[in-house]
This record gives C-alpha cells, structure tokens and sequence, in this order.
C-alpha cells in the first residue's frame, strides 16, 4: 500500500488566515484528514482544515527572498519616522 | 556541514528548521533526544489510561480521556518529526521493546489507587511544564512547536489533576491521608526526574552548546520547587522532606535524591519496570492489525 506524508493547513476563525499546522502520514488524503482532525484538533476552535501532499508544496528559496528584500525599506511605513527623526537630527539648534 | 560555522549559528541565538542543513551529530542528538520524549508520553499515557474504567462520573471520565488522548496525540508530533529525520516510527517503540532505550525514572513505578492519581499527575506534570518551557527555546524549531503545542494540553492537564487533588483532599479522614501518602510515594520520583546535577561531561556541554537542552538540571529543579511547593502548601499537604528549606538567596535546600539508587531503577528496573514493558508491548502486538491496514507492511529499517 502507497503511503506519503501530509501537511495538515488550519483556519482557526472564518476570518484569519490558513496555516500549516504539521503533519501526518497516511495512505490516503480522506484517512491523512481523519488523522489531522484527531491529532491537531481534538479541542478549542477550528473553522477548517485541510490536507496537502507534501511533494504538491513548492517552497521559495528562503535565502533568495531574504536577499531580495534586504533594501526594501523604502516600502514599509516604519521608513518614514526613521526618514523624519533623521531629517530633524540633521538640522542643527 | 561545517561544525565550526553551525555552531556559530547557534552560539549567535540562530535555530535550525527541517530542511535547513545540520550536521550528522546534531541530527542523530535530535532525533534521540524527541524519541526519548515521544516513548516517554506513550508509557505516561499508558499510566493513566488504565485509570479510565475505574473514574468516578462520566465528565471525569471524559477529561482523563482527553488527557490520555492527548498524551498519544504529543507522541505523535514527535515521532512525525522523528521519521522527517529519518527514523522508522516503529524503532521508538521497537528499541524499548528490546531493551535498547530506556525509560525516564517515573515510568518504573505504577499508580496503584484512585486517590493517587491526582496528586501523581500533579507533580508529574508540573514538572514536564518547567522541562518543556525550558526546552521550547530549543535550537530546533519543528521540536520548538511540537513543544508549543504540547504545553497548551499539559496545561489543562495540571489543572485537571489539581482540581482532582484539591476535591478529593478536601474530603478529608482517610481521603486526605490517601492523597499524602502519594504525595510521599511520588516527591522522590520526581525531584528525580530533573536528573542529577549537570557533570562536566562533553556530552552535556554539548546539548547546551547546540541548545537542545537550555537550561541546567538543577535550574529546572529550582523552578519546579518555586512553582509547586505553594501549591501543595494552598492544598494543606505536608511537604514530605523534612530537609525542604527556601535560603536567603532563593534557593531551595532539600535531600539530595538517592542517584546511585535511581540510576540502577533506570538500568536494571523498579517495582514496576515488567509491567510497563509488559503492557506496552501488549497495545504494539494487539494493535499490529490496525498498522497493517492502514500502512500495510512496513519497509525494512
């Protein structure tokens, strides 16, 4: 019998976001859903979950997205207080 | 990978996720180290399982279900990430079968009445909450949230056992006296448990410089006794060390546990070693059927 390995995704309220919360072995996507349920959600809220083969995921090269984002500043509202305390350190008196 | 340069990433606060590359050594003391944890949940859930026919009222029932539950349910985050790192989830259980790995020292003694149970989960999980809160700022992080996971249920654990402890002290007469008698019988075990006072050794260095352990056994001892000496004193239980003492500096005196004596519990078996290897061997052969079918035949190691 095949068997693979499932990422098990959970949305814990209707409005948030959808995270990996682990993972599970089975021989199939209903029984890897069975398992996620009784292992990751026995108690406490959960919307939905979900299950993924593991080799269906495609993950970024993390280094490279480090990399791309290291000057990036410019785009984040935090960059405009640092702009203006750098501006008003500049002015002398 | 490089010894050096990985143990400047950790040195420097760095951690190290599944596919992040490690060396042979880290991955082989990671690996141990869940197993170990993860064989150690399967007996602590054995331990109280047992319990569930004989509890009182089916709400009580269905919270020492749950406990149970969730005590398979955080050998199951471990071994998950046990097989990520290569290992063949039967061996945890296969290599206490055959003598291989060894259990903790609490799990050579056996509950042996309903009014020791309670206060047994008490100071048992206590203790795994100061352990655990110490260990998830572990250098590796799928243990790190296995971890996070695992104290948000031995938290309701704690209370359940405290509110059970707390009810049934509370009747008073030979109640009472049951539940100190097993405050006395467990005290031991588990200030034990901690492990003795950190040696010099390589092998501890190591874990600390890797940060698969954080803290020193006696830290963590420290702690526990901050931690669980008020509450047995709120629950008016007798504090079964005459030596316990707080000093000026905060620091807790008390009998040193008997090491040589614990480490030949660990090496050549307790009161209850048989039984426990007994019936987990009995659950892995009865629920052989059960893997088959769902797995099938498992590969060769």
């Amino acid at each position: 019998m095949s068997e693979s390995i499932y990422e098990v995704l959970a949305q814990d309220t209707a409005d948030g976001e959808v995270a990996l919360v682990g993972s599970v072995r089975a021989p199939d996507a209903g029984l890897a859903l069975t398992f996620a349920r009784e292992i990751f959600y026995r108690r406490g809220r959960c919307e939905r979950i979900g299950v993924v083969p593991r080799e269906a995921v495609c993950w970024s090269d993390e280094a490279e997205l480090t990399e791309r984002n290291r000057d990036r500043a410019y785009r984040t509202p935090a960059f405009f207080v640092r702009a203006r305390r750098d501006r008003a350190a500049e002015i002398p008196g | 990978m490089d010894l050096q340069a990985f143990e400047q990433h950790i040195a420097a606060g760095g951690a190290v996720d599944l596919h992040d590359p490690m060396p042979d050594e880290y991955r082989e003391q990671v690996r141990r180290i869940m197993g170990f944890q993860c064989l150690a949940e399967i007996v602590g859930g054995l331990m109280f399982a047992e319990w569930v026919p004989r509890t009182p009222g089916l709400l009580r029932k269905m919270m020492l279900t749950a406990k149970v539950q969730d005590e398979m349910g955080h050998a199951f985050y471990l071994l998950r990430t046990c097989e990520d790192l290569g290992l063949r989830r039967d061996q945890i259980v296969e290599d206490y079968l055959c003598g291989k790995s060894k259990l903790l020292n609490v799990f050579h003694y056996r509950i042996e009445s309903w009014h020791e149970w309670p206060i047994a989960a008490l100071v048992q999980n206590s203790a795994a909450l100061v352990q655990f809160k110490s260990l998830v700022r572990t250098s590796f992080r799928p243990y790190a949230r296995a971890l996070k996971r695992i104290l948000k249920e031995e938290s309701f654990h704690y209370h359940n056992a405290l509110d059970l402890t707390r009810t049934i002290a509370g009747h008073g007469g030979e109640h009472r006296a049951a539940v100190q008698a097993g405050l006395e019988k467990w005290w031991p075990h588990v200030l034990a448990y901690f492990g003795p006072p950190d040696s010099d050794s390589e092998h501890n260095r190591r874990n600390l410089r890797w940060r698969l352990k954080v803290d020193s056994n006696d830290t963590l001892r420290q702690r526990w006794l901050d931690w669980i000496v008020p509450v047995l004193e709120s629950l008016d239980l007798r504090l079964p060390d005459p030596a316990l003492a707080r000093g000026g500096d905060g620091r807790w005196t008390y009998t040193e546990p008997d090491w040589d004596g614990v480490r030949d519990v660990i090496r050549n078996g307790g009161p209850a070693t048989a039984y426990w290897h007994d019936r987990v061997r009995d659950n892995y052969e009865s629920h052989g059927w059960v893997r088959d079918l769902v797995y099938g035949e498992q590969p060769a190691a």
